[in-house]
């Protein structure tokens, strides 16, 4: 079975690619360029994995993640950020506001869909 | 010995009050002896002019039948000079018929005849005229003139002036007493100056103590309508003058700190920037080269490898300001840990290999102490610098030597690293500020091996807050960097 992974950021070309990259290594994937957006698709698809940009504009990542964590309908889809911050100070944070996994800018498609992988591969192995 | 300005000021006093008495009394008991010994020679003279006729009479009439009567007419005028020590009778011959003196003690005897021995009677007893001779004693002698006219006899009279040592000393008893009260006044009244002046000194200086310490909030208040108010009317002044100054001085600092929080806030913000749309350029490049998106051709390849190239160094750029903003802004977080840094060196090294392919280097490996105990991240990213460092800088074809070590220097232990390579000397006046931000030895430097210069300041950044200490020497064409961490023992 496919599963489906959205991606929210702002930036167009990086959506693009991320696109591009996770349909080829077989995922299907919805794209938002705002936090509205992205909660209007996660209440109408079921969404598998979350890829989420801090920096968005008006409501930003970490915003959108705790109303994510807030809804009981949301809060089950695993979030992983992506984020250009060099900081594992950010790291710290993500992760204990509950993200999954911390993807830093600029990454490869290799990285990418390592990563996409290896947390599909984790949550199926605790049966998450 | 210290002499507080109190005490010189009252011995000051105290010495010009006694000096000025001194001088005072002097000419004071001077005038007054002078005064004093004209008033007796005077008061002689005329006690003289009236009584040496009488004494003449007397003697004349009276000597030889009714002595006693005589005796009670001189004795009667020995009471009206105080002066007067002692009267004689004695004839042109020098013989003395009559000394009261010696009468009165009972020593004079008439039965054998007695010559006067003061040469001055005997120089001037035949002489018509009064004679004073003035000595210890004032000697007159008056010629008597019988009432025959003839100069038989004359009347010697002699006045002590024992009263002026009297005098003299009671002008300087005064004089002292009086010089003695003053000092004693005047040491009080001095004191008492001296503290008014020197208090308001007092407050002054524990004024310009507080400034000297800093505080700038004074306020003296000293009112004396003299120099001393007006100086501490310019303290007060020149302390607000410099609160004022200070004041300034903090909001410019403000200012500044304020504008370079923006500056460094703006270089993070930029940065961060800047990364986005190389994530997507990075990740398209890398998917082409992959040849995900149709095969290429060796050109093609070739075009997208420098393509790629140029993208990874401006976002190890792009890095490094976003790491130098970070710890200006934030200063640097460690999370210190025991690892085997050797580890690191090798993944860099591996990592180079292209660039030390290209320059045609030799890496020799020293490792002496693998273990320390630092951050694991931090320490990367300082080999990693030190390293691409080392390369940029390298002749082609020659040797870097790159060593680990572990010293015990006393009770202290540390990791050191250390890496030489040969290539351009870095001059001595310069060693130091390649540590600094945005810093390359010359400007053309930056041009021939490009790079912003940042790695060696971020380096340092890191080194420091390990308590750490990072250098560099130059010298021969040998350059040498060095890295030094603290280790605990128990570890």
């Amino acid at each position: 079975m496919n599963k489906n992974i959205l991606v929210v950021d702002d930036e167009d070309d990086i959506l693009d690619f991320v696109e591009r990259v996770l349909k080829d290594a077989g995922y299907i994937v919805f794209k938002a360029k705002d936090a509205k957006e992205g909660l209007a698709i996660l209440r109408s698809e079921k969404i598998d994995l979350l890829l989420l940009d801090i920096m968005l504009p008006e409501i930003d990542g970490w915003q959108m993640m705790q109303m994510i964590k807030s809804d009981e309908e949301l809060k089950k889809v695993p979030v992983a950020m992506l984020t250009a911050r060099v900081d594992a100070y950010d790291k710290i944070i993500g992760l204990k506001e509950g993200a999954v996994d911390y993807i830093c800018k600029p990454f490869t498609a290799d990285e990418l869909c390592k990563r996409v992988n290896d947390i599909f591969y984790y949550m199926e192995k605790n049966n998450l | 010995m210290r002499m507080s300005f109190q005490r010189k000021l009252t011995i000051l006093l105290a010495g010009i009050i006694i000096v000025v008495f001194s001088i005072m009394g002097i000419f004071m008991a001077s005038s007054r002896i002078s005064e004093l010994r004209n008033e007796i020679v005077n008061s002689a003279e005329m006690f003289v002019m009236l009584s040496s006729d009488r004494i003449g009479d007397a003697f004349f009439r009276y000597y030889k039948n009714a002595f006693f009567k005589f005796r009670s007419i001189v004795m009667s005028h020995k009471e009206l000079n105080r002066d007067l020590k002692n009267i004689q009778v004695v004839d042109l011959r020098g013989r003395i018929f009559y000394d009261m003196e010696q009468y009165e003690k009972g020593f004079f005897d008439t039965s054998r005849p007695k010559y006067t021995s003061d040469k001055f009677v005997l120089a001037n007893v035949k002489k018509m005229e009064v004679n004073i001779h003035k000595d210890n004693n004032v000697c007159i002698i008056a010629p008597y003139i019988d009432e025959y006219g003839v100069h038989n006899y004359s009347i010697v009279y002699y006045f002590s002036l024992g009263r002026l040592n009297q005098e003299l000393a009671s002008v300087i008893v005064s004089s002292v007493a009086m010089a003695l009260a003053t000092v004693g006044l005047g040491i009080m009244l001095s004191v008492v100056i001296a503290r008014r002046i020197t208090g308001h000194l007092k407050i002054l200086s524990a004024g310009a103590k507080r400034i000297a310490q800093g505080d700038f909030n004074l306020n003296i208040d000293i009112k004396t309508g003299d120099e001393i108010e007006d100086l501490a009317r310019a303290f007060n002044f020149m302390s607000e003058r410099i609160r004022e100054n200070i004041r300034e001085l903090n909001n410019l600092i403000e200012e500044l700190k304020q504008r370079d929080l923006q500056k460094t806030q703006f270089l993070a913000n930029i940065s961060h920037e800047l990364r986005t749309p190389l994530t997507a350029s990075l990740g398209y490049v890398d998917y082409l080269e992959k040849g995900k998106m149709g095969s290429l051709n060796d050109d093609q390849r070739h075009g997208l490898g420098i393509i790629r190239r140029n993208l990874e160094r401006l976002n190890r750029e792009i890095h490094s300001l976003l790491l130098i903003s970070k710890y200006t802004l934030e200063g640097v977080k460690l999370n210190p840990e025991r690892f085997d840094i050797t580890e690191s060196i090798e993944a860099i090294i591996h990592d180079f290999t292209p660039e030390i392919n290209r320059k045609g280097l030799f890496i020799e490996k020293q490792y002496k102490e693998k273990k320390v105990y630092a951050d694991r991240n931090g320490i990367h990213t300082v080999v990693e610098n030190l390293i691409s460092n080392g390369i940029k800088f390298a002749d082609f074809g020659t040797k870097i030597t790159i060593r680990t070590d572990h010293i015990s220097e006393g009770d202290k232990e540390t990791f050191q690293f250390k890496i030489s390579n040969h290539g351009p000397t870095i001059p001595l006046d310069q060693i130091e500020k390649i540590f600094e931000p945005f810093h390359q030895v010359d400007a053309t430097t930056s041009r021939r091996h490009g790079g912003i210069g940042l790695g060696l300041s971020i380096a340092r950044n890191i080194i420091e807050a390990h308590g750490g200490r990072i250098w560099a020497e130059s010298k021969d064409g040998i350059t040498n960097f060095y890295f030094s961490i603290p280790q605990r023992r128990d570890l």
